[in-house]
């Protein structure tokens, strides 16, 4: 925050490359202690290189810009999605860590607001999941605009700190005019 | 172990029965299976040989050392939950942060509170204790935002403290509002 009128962008709060392998370490780590056992999980070895090919490019993807009314999001390998979240409907800011976070060091910034799948999550027909539990609370840790939240994975824990103080402060300066829209 | 504290915390103490109450709902079920257990074993193995005094005390001492690892485990646990849990009313934001392990914090601004509640399970009857509950209008925040295990008075406290400031806070857009129903103070 050198310069307050620069419009923070992730290139001040990048995702760290860290992230890109952090569910790969997770499945390797897991495969190790479950071979004690004598078994291994065949299809998450498989994901591995899936993984490192498709999480660079949703890391090289994924913008976000704080500018001085809208929280801009912009993401998506092959179909794009662009969210403006207005400052003053935020319900509520999530700075989380897991257990890999903790030890890493990193944390994952959560934002909030009262819509249902804003930003449209991308649900279809096929992948239909409303009012599920798992898109409800949390189980989807995905990176960005989904449901109701915008994620922000894999930022290192004093990197999530001030973008948390940095958004609290727009909220503070936009405040709602009344408690419908906040366009 | 060094109490993360805040203003509201020193306002509005967290009770220490919180950490007895969380251990004894987190070791009862526990307690009474291996308990059922120990008696199923011993009383077998007394029945089916009658010089088996050594073995039916290795089991005892086992079972019952099991039960005690568990207590004590969770006890810590629960002291490190209780010493890390912080929670702060600034003037624009409510901050819960809670889990030694794997933090948690969210913030809600005052604005944005849908509703606050207390209320209180079996256990927290037994101890005297209260939970204060209050979300926004998402999901998660109800999971999140609540503190739980204060006294009544500070529950009573914190309630009032809440209701008042969200009051004041969506009363300043709109001032002649805020003039017909003052909060009854």
């Amino acid at each position: 925050m050198e310069n307050i009128s620069q419009v923070i962008t992730e290139k001040n709060y990048p995702i760290t490359k860290l992230w890109i392998f952090k569910a790969p370490i997770i499945i390797i780590l897991l495969n190790v202690v479950a071979l004690f056992f004598g078994y291994y999980f065949p299809y998450l070895v498989l994901a591995i290189p899936i993984m490192l090919i498709v999480n660079p490019l949703i890391r090289a993807n994924f913008h976000y810009s704080l500018d001085d009314k809208f929280f801009d999001i912009k993401q998506g390998v092959i179909s794009k999605k662009r969210r403006s979240l207005p400052y003053g409907v935020i319900q509520n800011v999530f700075v989380k860590q897991d257990l890999f976070d903790r030890i890493f060091g990193l944390a994952t910034l959560r934002v909030e607001n009262a819509s249902q799948a804003g930003g449209g999550s991308g649900e279809r027909w096929w992948n239909k999941s409303y009012g599920s539990k798992a898109t409800a609370y949390g189980q989807n840790e995905g990176v960005g605009s989904s449901g109701n939240k915008v994620n922000i994975p894999g930022l290192k824990k004093q990197n999530a700190e001030d973008l948390k103080s940095y958004i609290l402060q727009k909220i503070k300066e936009n405040p709602i005019e009344d408690s419908q829209s906040g366009l | 172990m060094k109490i993360s504290m805040s203003k509201t915390r020193e306002q509005f103490p967290l009770s220490t029965k919180k950490v007895l109450k969380k251990t004894v709902a987190g070791t009862l079920i526990w307690s009474i299976l291996l308990f059922i257990i120990w008696l199923f074993v011993t009383v077998a193995v007394v029945v089916n040989n009658k010089s088996s005094a050594g073995i039916a005390g290795i089991i005892t001492l086992a079972i019952f050392g099991l039960m005690a690892l568990i207590i004590f485990g969770t006890y810590f646990y629960q002291k490190w939950y209780y010493s890390v849990y912080f929670y702060d009313l600034t003037d624009d934001f409510i901050i819960i942060k809670k889990g030694p392990i794997t933090p948690s914090e969210i913030t809600i601004p005052y604005e944005r509170v849908q509703d606050v509640y207390v209320d209180q399970d079996l256990l927290d009857r037994l101890f005297g204790i209260y939970d204060v509950h209050l979300s926004s209008a998402t999901i998660s925040s109800g999971m999140e935002a609540h503190i739980d295990g204060v006294e009544k008075v500070a529950a009573d406290g914190l309630r009032g403290f809440l209701l008042q400031t969200v009051q004041q806070k969506i009363g300043r857009k709109n001032n002649q509002n805020l003039n017909n129903n003052q909060p009854n103070q």
